[in-house]
């Protein structure tokens, strides 16, 4: 766990230690800047020797933000001094409806007894809402809430966002309240069977079905989970032709997919224990039903394409003898550019959970040298590869092999001078497939046997376990 | 870095530590380390002579001096410790080693590792900020000077507020070898206020420098003086778009905000006035580099070896010109900022090192050979302004929008004449739309500009611009 101290000591630790690489006259210079700040009379007026007085008068607080900031502050708090570092631990899909912790309750209560609902104006409903429930004052959460709902107009769009952002606020609240909200969720379920009946709004049922969808996992209802996913692969069938080139499609055609892929859960894990091809295949299929469009030459993801043999100028901890990913090995390929530090750490821990999981697997972080953004000449990239090694395998300890390419690049004329550094080939050849799904990133690429592209999404922890069973079945396929 | 003349006039006082004084003291400390390793020592001794007064009066009469020791220590088998403290005796000397070495024992499993290769190293120029005048300048002189500037004020029933500074500070530090580098220099700053005692009227002067006589106190006494003579029964006019001639002080206080927005990293992420468009072909944010954004006629820019620019030496600072003839010339950028590797350079990464080019709060506009008055003699129906009271830019990042009041003397100018005194008035403007309705310039003179660290020169010019925009009239003075 880092505290503030912890960071700005780092911060001071690290600056120094650059001076310590500095000749006389630069470190004066750097000491100078420094020393400048700590001339004691610039600062304000203190207090010595009295502590100033940081408890907390919740009767101060006049508006609902700042009550919501007061208990978004305190469970941070209580976060920041929790003594499991999170990212560290596998994914737990319940650790994101967690009830708050009571101070954060206690605070939420105090606050919300000065706001009485019946006075508090119509369109601050979402914050008061918001606001019970993290106080468990569940009455009057549904009270607001019902109150909005009745001071809707007779559009039926309205009424529908309405119910919508209601049942959100319900479902993802912490600890979800699903329960709570159910006569809403019937509401809404019976706008989107009117919906069915006058075929009025495409856009609308799909909205609903798939909020409905999202529901059914949060209570574990997978009955009713499926029958919301069939319902929107069915309206996915039956799309006309301005539906589908509509603004609204664009983001629906993801939702589809998701609820299609939910459907062949069980499809994908036997078409993989059959073959890869197989696997890719299904995919590719439910991709086209919901984008409307036959996907040419690729599928999305590169799933099912052959994967390019890696080419790096430095290897670490040894040049491979053969190629990578290599033959016969079930690999992992990481583009690690992307992350960065303290933000990553659930990622070296992912990674590290996996290589003990899988002793056999292949690993290979992939990585291309970055440069001086400056005009003064760049490091060697045989310096930076060394650093990146000494990082990554040296400090983190990461159970992998690291390839690192060193950057073509270009200069901008005068007067910008920016250094352009150019796509690695290892970069175009797994990123460059037709037909990837847009908004949608990946970092890592699941490789079979026999070369081909298994799977490819971002190498963190809620798709951990998802990635585990995948490489247990291809261990498990006798390739 | 080493300063002849202080030496010199240092013989009779102890206002600042002595190079010789600092090698001992570093000698000293080295002698107390235990377990071997890595030893940095800062000294920074400063002394400061301050006068303030109000409604005539001194409120306030200091000389204070101080000196601190900065100990950085990195044991062998240990991360590294910092300590400090003003005591020079030996037993505090020893006592902060100990702090030292202590909170090293205690960071050893704080400290993350860091990879990153070394940044590329730049000179540090050889910059003299130091002044024997502003040295030379006691509590005496002060005081006489103070109760000069007093005198007419109270004379004709005014009320004089003001401040007086005089500061000088040594910085000395230690390499590995134990060699101390010694830099000194100055900083004199002098404001002050005469309000009408009904608070009918008030006039500013102020400058701010290395050089204590370059001040000139006299003539700024004077011209806070004559300015809350004229500014009195200030009348009020309806806000709109006005010819303005803005005063050096007034031109510094809103260009000063547009100087340290010249931010390379914020215009390749396609944000800030200073952002060309994304180019497709290659996928990146473009900037404005090369292109002109404000009129022909101006230059801004910065160099660390002229005098009357001189700032506190780093790693890097070297000339640089922001905007030539109209044409952006550079940004600021931070040597450390990787590019196109795939991810963003974080926030720590920019801010990282200091920026290769200048500091970006001290520089030179350029300027033209017109007067004030033949500004005023030329301008049929405008205003003159004092200066800005503390201007907010950033209303709108992309046009650097700012907003804030005229204070201590406005008037309207009808016919090539100051008619009337004016009571002050908010400005809505941008000063790049400023900078682009310039009809006039004069010559550019240093203006006040103390900050908390140093004194960071500013050279400007008075400007007349066309069509500025005042959006409400206040009664406050």
């Amino acid at each position: 766990m880092l505290t503030f101290y912890d960071i700005v000591m780092s911060f001071l630790l690290r600056f120094f230690s650059r001076l310590k690489k500095l000749d006389g006259r630069r470190f004066l210079a750097w000491n100078l800047i420094v020393c400048s700040f700590s001339i004691p009379t610039f600062l304000p007026g203190q207090t010595t020797f009295e502590w100033p007085n940081v408890s907390v008068d919740y009767s101060s607080y006049m508006t609902l933000e700042e009550c919501l900031a007061a208990t978004s502050r305190i469970n941070k708090f209580h976060e920041d001094g929790n003594p499991v570092y999170i990212d560290t631990m596998p994914y737990d899909p319940r650790e994101n409806f967690l009830p708050l912790p009571d101070e954060v309750i206690s605070v939420g209560r105090q606050c919300a007894q000065r706001f009485i609902s019946q006075i508090t104006p119509i369109d601050r409903w979402r914050l008061l809402t918001q606001l019970y429930l993290q106080a468990n004052l569940d009455t009057n959460a549904i009270s607001v809430a019902s109150a909005r709902l009745k001071a809707v107009s007779d559009d039926y769009k309205e009424r529908f966002a309405v119910l919508d952002s209601i049942v959100v606020q319900f479902a993802f609240s912490r600890p979800s309240k699903v329960s709570l909200a159910e006569p809403f969720i019937q509401q809404l379920k019976d706008m989107v069977r009117e919906f069915e009946v006058d075929r009025s709004s495409t856009e609308l049922r799909v909205k609903g079905y798939f909020r409905l969808y999202n529901i059914s996992l949060i209570i574990n209802d997978s009955t009713s989970a499926r029958e919301f996913a069939y319902k929107m692969g069915a309206v996915a069938d039956s799309l006309s032709e301005n539906d589908i080139v509509s603004d609204w499609f664009r983001e629906a055609r993801l939702q589809i997919y998701t609820a299609l892929t939910f459907l062949s859960a069980t499809d994908y894990k036997d078409s993989l224990k059959k073959s890869t091809k197989a696997f890719a295949a299904l995919h590719r299929f439910n991709w086209s039903r919901s984008i409307k469009r036959e996907v040419e030459g690729a599928l999305p993801f590169a799933r099912g394409e052959s994967a390019a043999p890696l080419e790096a100028d430095f290897w670490f901890p040894t040049t491979p003898q053969s190629g990578v990913p290599a033959r016969g090995k079930i690999s992992v390929v990481y583009f690690f550019n992307r992350c960065k530090d303290l933000a990553c750490w659930d990622e070296y821990y992912t990674i590290r959970r996996i290589a003990k999981r899988f002793p056999e697997l292949e690993i290979t972080l992939v990585m291309q040298t970055g440069g001086w953004f400056s005009d003064a000449s760049p490091p060697a990239p045989e310096q930076e590869a060394q650093y990146a090694s000494q990082k990554w395998l040296g400090f983190h300890k990461l159970p992998v092999s690291l390839a690192v390419t060193s950057s073509e690049f270009m200069k901008l004329p005068y007067p910008d001078n920016r250094r352009l550094n150019q796509k690695s080939d290892n970069y175009l050849n797994y990123f460059s497939f037709p037909g990837q799904p847009p908004g949608m990133q990946a970092d890592m690429f699941l490789i079979d046997r026999n070369g081909t592209i298994v799977t490819s999404s971002l190498m963190q922890r809620a798709s951990e376990g998802e990635l585990v069973e995948m490489i247990e079945i291809l261990m498990d396929r006798k390739d | 870095m080493y300063n002849e003349k202080i030496q010199k006039s240092k013989n009779n006082d102890f206002r600042l530590l002595r190079s010789s004084e600092c090698q001992r003291i570093s000698d000293e400390i080295r002698q107390y380390t235990t377990g071997g390793g890595l030893t940095s020592i800062t000294i920074q001794g400063w002394w400061r002579g301050e006068l303030r007064w109000a409604r005539n009066r001194a409120s306030l009469a200091s000389d204070r001096r101080d000196a601190v020791v900065v100990v950085d220590r990195k044991p062998e088998t240990f991360d590294r410790g910092i300590a400090s403290t003003n005591q020079l005796d030996s037993l505090s000397l020893k006592s902060v080693v100990c702090s030292a070495e202590r909170s090293a024992r205690l960071n050893f499993d704080r400290v993350l590792p860091d990879f990153i290769v070394p940044a590329p190293t730049f000179e540090t120029p050889q910059v003299s900020i130091w002044s024997d005048a502003t040295y030379n300048m006691g509590a005496t002189d002060r005081g006489r000077l103070v109760s000069s500037l007093t005198k007419a004020p109270e004379e004709k029933g005014m009320l004089s507020a003001g401040y007086l500074e005089i500061l000088a500070a040594e910085f000395a530090t230690t390499d590995e070898d134990g060699a101390v580098g010694y830099l000194t220099h100055t900083q004199a700053q002098l404001s002050l206020t005469v309000r009408h005692p009904q608070g009918a009227a008030s006039g500013w002067a102020g400058l701010s420098s290395y050089d204590w006589s370059a001040i000139g106190a006299e003539a700024l006494g004077s011209r806070a003086f004559d300015k809350c003579l004229a500014s009195i029964e200030p009348v009020r006019i309806e806000p709109g778009r006005f010819t303005v001639i803005l005063e050096p002080q007034a031109v510094a206080g809103l260009i000063g905000n547009l100087v340290q927005t010249f931010q390379r990293a914020r215009a390749e992420e396609g944000k800030g006035p200073y952002s060309g468009g994304f180019d497709r072909s290659l996928g990146i944010w473009r900037s404005k580099l090369g292109l002109q954004i404000i009129d022909k006629r101006i230059t801004l820019d910065h160099d660390p070896m002229n005098g009357q620019l001189g700032v506190l030496p780093h790693e890097g600072l070297r000339p640089v010109t922001w905007i030539r003839n109209g044409v952006l010339e550079s940004l600021w950028y931070a040597h450390y900022r990787n590019f196109n590797d795939g991810r963003r350079a974080s926030l720590r990464e920019l801010n990282e090192g200091m920026p290769p080019s200048s500091f970006v709060a001290a520089y030179r506009m350029s300027g033209g050979q017109t007067s004030i008055d033949e500004m005023i003699a030329t301008t049929s129906r405008g205003l003159l302004v004092t200066r800005f009271s503390n201007p907010i830019l950033g209303l709108d990042s992309d046009s650097l929008l700012a907003t804030g009041f005229t204070r201590d003397g406005l008037w309207l100018i009808e016919d090539g004449k100051i008619s009337k005194a004016v009571k002050n008035m908010r400005f809505t403007e941008s000063p790049l739309f400023v900078l682009n309705q310039v009809d006039q310039l004069g010559v550019p003179v240093p203006v006040f500009s103390p900050n908390p660290v140093q004194i960071l020169p500013v050279i400007v010019p008075p400007i007349k611009s066309r069509d500025f925009s005042f959006t409400a009239s206040t009664d406050a003075v």
